[in-house]
């Protein structure tokens, strides 16, 4: 790739990177786990989407006579403990549940990925100071720097969402830090300032569009994170609050009837895992497909 | 290797100092005097002055993180606004938990993690590392306070094998079956991890130069995977698992509330819902400064393992 950017003339590059993006989704449609994880995502938003139209029950209305009663052809995956639909409960917490991965990894991108392009760009004072302050975030394991701002902030479902985007921070910037700092070096980067490149094009236009792949398989893999991270908050109560139809907050409630009702705590559990695992699975066929290099 | 433990302390210092501000920090940002958290709503105006002044709350900011350093290097961490005992104290009694609860999980993911890793690498695209990539894959994917629910439905509701939640009533038996399932259920996600590294570092090493020598001179091949290999695959995972064993301290807040253990992570938790804030601050401050010491350890031992870093 390098060799073509530097041989050919600008106006060439962008059916090139096209016809990159296609050997990608080739790539990654051969791989046969990874398609079944994009086939499943599309199924749970599907889901969210349409819950207020197809699921069959209201997800906080509450018919106490069927409390806790096992699933059955009326209620396909039973009732909870406080006589709501777990189906009905679980399409609507899929709402929640990918906004807030989708608005963690936003926060992630947004902040994290300026940070690492200018720090790893400009070197030298900047980079300095922009990496003591990743380094500074990284002195927390970042579910506890996530508790620590949720204690500040008030356990809502949207700080618990805040703060894992917070916590994010670090890894985007991280990496882009040192993806710039190997692709600064190119011929084409430097071509770009040798011609007087106003900094801002050189780096939107020629050293983001380089760093791109790795930072779409992290926001995968930082997805799936983000996911367990939100319900884990939500499972301790710092997050979303009751009555939200939550996957976190579904096994926080359920897990005092475990032994009477185990299907309360199985059904949002295994949401939980479906879905993780899908986005890990299309971050695995990604990575395959944008590098056939790490191929094993 | 003197100079090289000696600037890795110099880095750790200033982070100690960021993470000591930032958990001062934490009680200036939250809305709310904190003198009025501490004595209630009805507090007399009076009562308020007083404890502000006692607690020095009435002074400059830096003044008063000066304070709350110095009040802190001599072990001193204030008092819990719910229970009124002294934070040092309670971290004292709950601590032990959580590290008993850590090294168990970090035990379990290496005793099983590393021999996992170097078999399926050794016998790669066999049935075993079919089975186990899929494992892995599933059990990353698992909130690990969901497994630990499922651990307890099968292994204490169903089967009635282990205790369902507490720490045990101070027997070796006790204490030891009711750690089993919390460890486990906390070695989880660090055990996969360790097994995907540990085999795709293995795989490295196997392809280099000097495995092939050692195999050409005739050595039994698990002398040459023993010998040779693991000892140079290990290098990266030594540094992942000590950004394991932080994770695995903080991750200790789901596990602890699931089965009831009485380690830091749970006293978090409840000190977030009371506002207690100078519980929070303690428990975050012994946390980090954990992750710190042993991200420390962890480069020294790398250092060790690995005679090229020293010198760069």
């Amino acid at each position: 790739m390098t060799g073509q950017g530097t041989t050919r003339r600008a106006t060439v590059v962008p059916r090139a990177s096209v016809s990159l993006w296609r050997e990608t989704a080739r790539r990654f449609m051969r791989d046969r786990a990874a398609v079944l994880g994009l086939v499943i995502i599309a199924l749970i938003v599907l889901a969210a989407i349409t819950a207020p139209l197809l699921a069959p029950y209201d997800p906080i209305e509450q018919t106490l006579s069927l409390r806790r009663t096992p699933p059955s052809p009326q209620h396909l995956l039973g009732m909870d403990e406080l006589g709501r639909d777990v189906l009905s409960r679980l399409m609507y917490g899929a709402n929640q549940t990918l906004v807030s991965g989708v608005f963690v990894v936003l926060i992630g991108l947004v902040i994290g990925v300026p940070l690492g392009l200018v720090a790893g760009y400009a070197g030298g004072f900047v980079e300095g100071l922009a990496m003591r302050f990743v380094d500074g975030m990284l002195a927390f394991p970042a579910f506890l720097l996530a508790i620590v701002i949720v204690a500040v902030l008030g356990p809502t479902l949207q700080n618990a969402t805040i703060a894992i985007g917070i916590a994010t921070i670090p890894a985007f910037s991280r990496l882009v830090r040192g993806n710039v700092l190997s692709v600064k070096r190119n011929e084409y980067v430097v071509a770009a300032v040798s011609t007087g490149a106003p900094t801002g094009r050189i780096l939107w236009g020629h050293i983001l569009p380089n760093v791109s792949a790795s930072i779409i398989v992290l926001s995968t893999v930082q997805l799936a994170n983000a996911i367990l991270s939100v319900a884990g908050l939500s499972f301790l109560g710092l997050g979303a609050q009751p009555p939200t139809p939550e996957w976190g907050l579904m096994l926080r409630s359920g897990r005092e009837y475990i032994q009477q009702a185990p299907h309360i705590t199985i059904a949002p559990g295994m949401a939980i895992m479906l879905l993780v695992l899908s986005f890990n699975l299309v971050g695995d066929g990604l990575r395959d497909a944008l590098d056939p290099r790490l191929r094993r | 290797m003197g100079a090289y433990i000696l600037r890795r302390l110099l880095v750790a210092i200033p982070l100690l100092l960021v993470v000591s501000i930032v958990v001062f920090l934490l009680m200036q940002l939250t809305p709310g005097d904190p003198a009025v958290l501490m004595l209630g709503q009805d507090a007399t105006p009076q009562s308020i002055a007083q404890l502000r002044n006692q607690f020095g709350l009435d002074l400059p900011l830096p003044q008063q993180y000066l304070l709350f350093l110095e009040n802190l290097l001599r072990g001193d961490l204030g008092r819990s606004f719910g229970t009124r005992l002294s934070v040092a104290g309670e971290l004292a009694r709950t601590w032990p938990a959580t590290l008993e609860l850590a090294v168990a999980a970090m035990a379990i993911a290496l005793a099983v993690g590393l021999p996992l890793g170097v078999i399926t690498a050794v016998g790669r695209g066999g049935v075993l590392d079919q089975i186990t990539r899929v494992v892995v894959l599933v059990t990353v994917s698992m909130p690990i306070f969901w497994s630990g629910l499922l651990l307890i439905y099968y292994f204490s509701v169903q089967l009635g094998w282990l205790p369902t939640s507490g720490r045990g009533d101070g027997t070796v038996e006790s204490e030891l079956s009711h750690l089993i399932l919390p460890a486990v259920s906390l070695s989880t996600f660090s055990l996969a991890v360790i097994v995907r590294l540990m085999r795709s570092s293995m795989l490295d090493v196997l392809g280099e130069d000097y495995i092939r020598t050692a195999r050409s001179k005739g050595l039994r091949t698990w002398t040459v995977i023993l010998r040779h290999g693991m000892k140079n695959a290990l290098i990266p995972v030594v540094t992942v698992a000590g950004l394991q064993f932080g994770q695995l301290l903080a991750g200790a807040a789901l596990t602890e509330t699931v089965f009831n253990w009485p380690g830091v992570g749970r006293l978090v938790v409840t000190a977030v819902f009371s506002r207690d804030y100078p519980t929070i601050r303690g428990a975050v401050l012994l946390i980090a400064t954990t992750f710190i010491i042993v991200n420390l350890l962890v480069d020294l031992v790398y250092a060790f393992l690995d005679p090229r870093i020293r010198y760069s």
